[in-house]
């Protein structure tokens, strides 16, 4: 899950090794872990997208899953009406969560702090709302069902481990976007708006128009995430964009290190590991389990996954960032200590 | 506190345990020939996975359906014809987010041969495909949906519960046949569950010759007070009120129907859920005289139903409700399929559940699929105190309709 890092040289080498291993996973795991890895990297992307937000923008939104789920829906219905050739349904999904991120965010990220979690919050509720009662489009509570199978080269593709690299595929493009934002010149400056943003104005950078695209951006990785939600799982409901998914994606982050892109991918792992694969075996203690193991991650390590390697690696080029007090934002976060 | 030390190996292998957990089950390869044949053979044993909420708001449904899976079972020696039976549960939740993962671990890990249970209708729709294409059964124990044995209906997919429509349908003709010129307010949660409950008593009833006085959605699983709702019935001059809800909304809005003195003028019918089970106890007194309309009552005064429902208060020392008996029903098709088609194979038990004609021994009387979904007999029943319980008595029955009908 930790394709696409930077730390020259070891993490370069940890990048390619993690992208071969999980390009290789289908060879020699079983169908439903396979499944299970899907499941994993749909969420990851949802999470990584959030973390571009949260983490190195400082914007915690509470209403993410709302760009997922539209995005989700979005293809859900253009592969079951129009075609469910093979990219196209992601396209769509993409440009729906886009869409719809451009036309709520403007509100959203001129709220800061707590009204930025409510105002997102009641944006979520609101498009959980429209799915849940769009009956037509959306199926209702019952969901939309009998999405076909994404068709390539004229087959559909049924098997699991062919599915499981179409969704890689498509993931490796949605972290690579999210990886060049967050690297770019505009990331270091969304960096610089998370970490004083009345500064970042006063040098006269835009930072509405900055928080306002990151925020569209992260919504279209969103929705692509959710686009291969639909691909994967054919089949969405309301749930798929409501509050749980949110906070899930949120925790999921914070599990892996707030400002963290590989991280975030990390920890969305081991939240759908523990809520598919553990909890249905645990006789309904599977939401305590999970709950328990939120609170001793959170507690043992406050800087998340990606904070571990960092404080005991004293590299150099982590920079500032060696310090375990803060949870949240680690400059270097992104890909690791090369990142600026 | 302070004192706890954690080094970067601790959590490693913290998270090496979480990946080794997951590689267990992981052997073999994913890609090529993904058939994975489970049971059957020599050995003549039959792997099911029982699919129920064990957490969460549906988790007393799901005691219920376990309790009547188990009392089956352990009234027939464990067997399904010759096949020994293995029960793998897993926890469907809440949500299809937990329970199409959690179904998926039943086919693809656990390879389980058939599948029982599912109370969420969305969960069962959205696993259409996947049963499918593994080509397993599926007996789905309870989700109502009318969608799951119509518009998404698979070959591999079987009902022994009912059709949210069919059940107030059953009321909309009898309440049609008995007073036809009152007129009649009808109410239920606004969600898919709800809508369909109106739909089906609406259309009977109208049929009948019946008249609609009003209607309203309250929003569902967010109203805590229904008094506005329950003035509008008041003003609207209807002779009765029809109503669909379940869980804690059939609680509050029994309880506050007859806080608000309408019970004793305008009285109270239902879909059968209102009064079934644990919701009945909390309703006490404010549910007496509640009449509603199901395909089960514990109170069933045949044969087949006492010896099971004393069965089932031997074992588990409580009252059977519907949700057991759909269960225990679902062992009994299982166990007649697999007698006639002597093969685990998902075709050939497809195929013999499509022959089995009528279920005669079932505790709610006798049933037949009709489109893979039941034709049966619904009962009119009235909520009377029996000791310090309530009970479901039996006023009149219908003769057996199938799902629209």
């Amino acid at each position: 899950m930790t394709d696409r890092v930077s730390w020259p040289p070891r993490g370069m080498l940890f990048g390619v090794a993690a992208a071969l291993l999980l390009a290789a996973a289908p060879l020699f795991l079983a169908p439903y872990a396979t499944t299970t890895l899907t499941r994993m990297l749909v969420f990851g992307l949802l999470a990584a997208s959030l973390a571009l937000l949260v983490g190195v923008t400082g914007l915690p939104s509470l209403g993410h899953a709302a760009y997922f789920g539209v995005g989700a829906y979005a293809a859900g219905w253009f592969a079951k009406n129009i075609s469910a050739g093979a990219p196209l349904s992601l396209l769509v999904a993409a440009a729906a969560g886009g869409l719809v991120a451009a036309a709520t965010g403007w509100v959203a990220v001129r709220a800061r702090g707590v009204f930025f979690l409510v105002l997102t919050l009641a944006i979520g509720e609101i498009v959980h709302q429209a799915a849940d009662r769009w009956d037509s489009v959306t199926g209702g509570s019952n969901g939309l069902y009998g999405i076909p199978a994404t068709m390539f080269g004229g087959e559909p593709i049924s098997n699991v481990g062919l599915l499981y690299w179409y969704v890689l595929l498509a993931f490796g493009i949605g972290l690579a976007v999210l990886w060049l934002v967050a690297r770019s010149p505009y990331g270091t400056a969304l960096r610089g708006i998370h970490d004083n943003e009345p500064r970042m104005r006063a040098l006269g950078y835009p930072t509405s128009l900055y928080k306002y695209a990151v925020f569209v951006i992260a919504g279209t990785i969103a929705g692509l995430a959710g686009g291969l939600l639909a691909t994967q799982q054919r089949l969405v409901t309301p749930e798929d964009l409501g509050f749980t998914t949110a906070a899930l994606a949120l925790l999921a982050v914070i599990i892996g290190g707030a400002g963290s892109l590989w991280g975030a991918c990390l920890g969305a792992a081991l939240v759908i590991l523990v809520r598919d694969t553990l909890g249905p075996t645990l006789d309904g203690h599977g939401p305590l389990v999970l709950g328990l193991l939120f609170i001793l991650v959170v507690y043992l390590m406050p800087c998340g996954i990606a904070g571990i390697r960092l404080r005991r690696g004293q590299r150099p080029a982590a920079g500032d960032s060696g310090g375990t007090g803060k949870p949240a934002p680690e400059p270097v976060s992104v890909g690791g200590g090369a990142s600026r | 506190m302070s004192g706890i030390v954690i080094s970067r190996r601790h959590i490693l292998g913290m998270l090496g345990a979480g990946g080794a957990a997951a590689a267990l089950s992981a052997c073999g390869s994913s890609i090529g020939n993904d058939s994975s044949s489970g049971g059957g053979g020599e050995t003549k044993s039959i792997k099911v996975g029982l699919v129920i909420p064990q957490a969460g708001v549906y988790a007393p449904l799901g005691v219920d359906m376990k309790q009547g899976w188990d009392l089956w079972l352990e009234r027939h020696d464990g067997k399904f014809g010759d096949f020994t039976v293995t029960t793998v549960a897993a926890d469907e939740g809440e949500t299809p987010q937990t329970g199409v993962p959690a179904t998926q671990r039943l086919l693809q890990s656990e390879n389980c041969d058939v599948l029982v249970g599912i109370v969420n209708s969305a969960t069962a729709l959205g696993l259409r495909d996947l049963v499918t294409e593994a080509k397993k059964v599926l007996v789905v124990a309870n989700a109502g949906a009318e969608d799951i044995t119509a518009k998404g209906a698979s070959p591999y997919i079987w009902r022994s519960s009912f059709a949210n429509g069919q059940v107030s349908g059953a009321m909309g003709t009898y309440l049609a046949e008995e007073n036809a010129d009152d007129s009649v307010y009808v109410i239920a949660s606004d969600y898919a569950a709800g809508d369909e409950a109106l739909a089906g008593f609406t259309t009977a009833f109208e049929k009948g010759g019946g008249k609609i006085a009003g209607m309203a959605k309250p929003p569902f699983g967010k109203t805590q007070d229904y008094q506005p709702f329950l003035s509008k019935i008041k003003s609207s001059g209807a002779k009765a009120t029809f109503c669909f809800f379940a869980g804690s909304e059939a609680v509050s809005f029994v309880k506050q129907y007859r806080q608000f003195g309408l019970a004793d003028d305008i009285p109270l019918y239902g879909s059968g859920f209102l009064t079934e089970g644990g919701v009945l106890d909390a309703q006490g007194d404010a549910a007496l005289d509640v009449q509603t309309s199901l395909h089960y009552t514990s109170a069933l005064d045949t044969p087949a139903n006492q010896e099971f429902a004393q069965a089932y208060q031997d074992k588990f020392d409580a009252v059977p409700t519907v949700y057991a008996v759909q269960t225990w029903d679902a062992a009994n098709v299982l166990d007649r399929a697999l007698k006639a088609s002597g093969s685990a194979d998902g075709d050939d038990l497809s195929k013999a559940l499509g022959g089995l004609g009528e279920i005669d021994d079932s505790p709610r009387g006798p049933w037949s699929f009709e489109n893979q979904t039941p034709k049966q007999k619904f009962y009119m029943r009235k909520v009377e105190k029996e000791g310090d319980g309530y009970v479901n008595t039996v006023v009149a029955e219908t003769e057996p309709v199938g799902q629209g009908g």
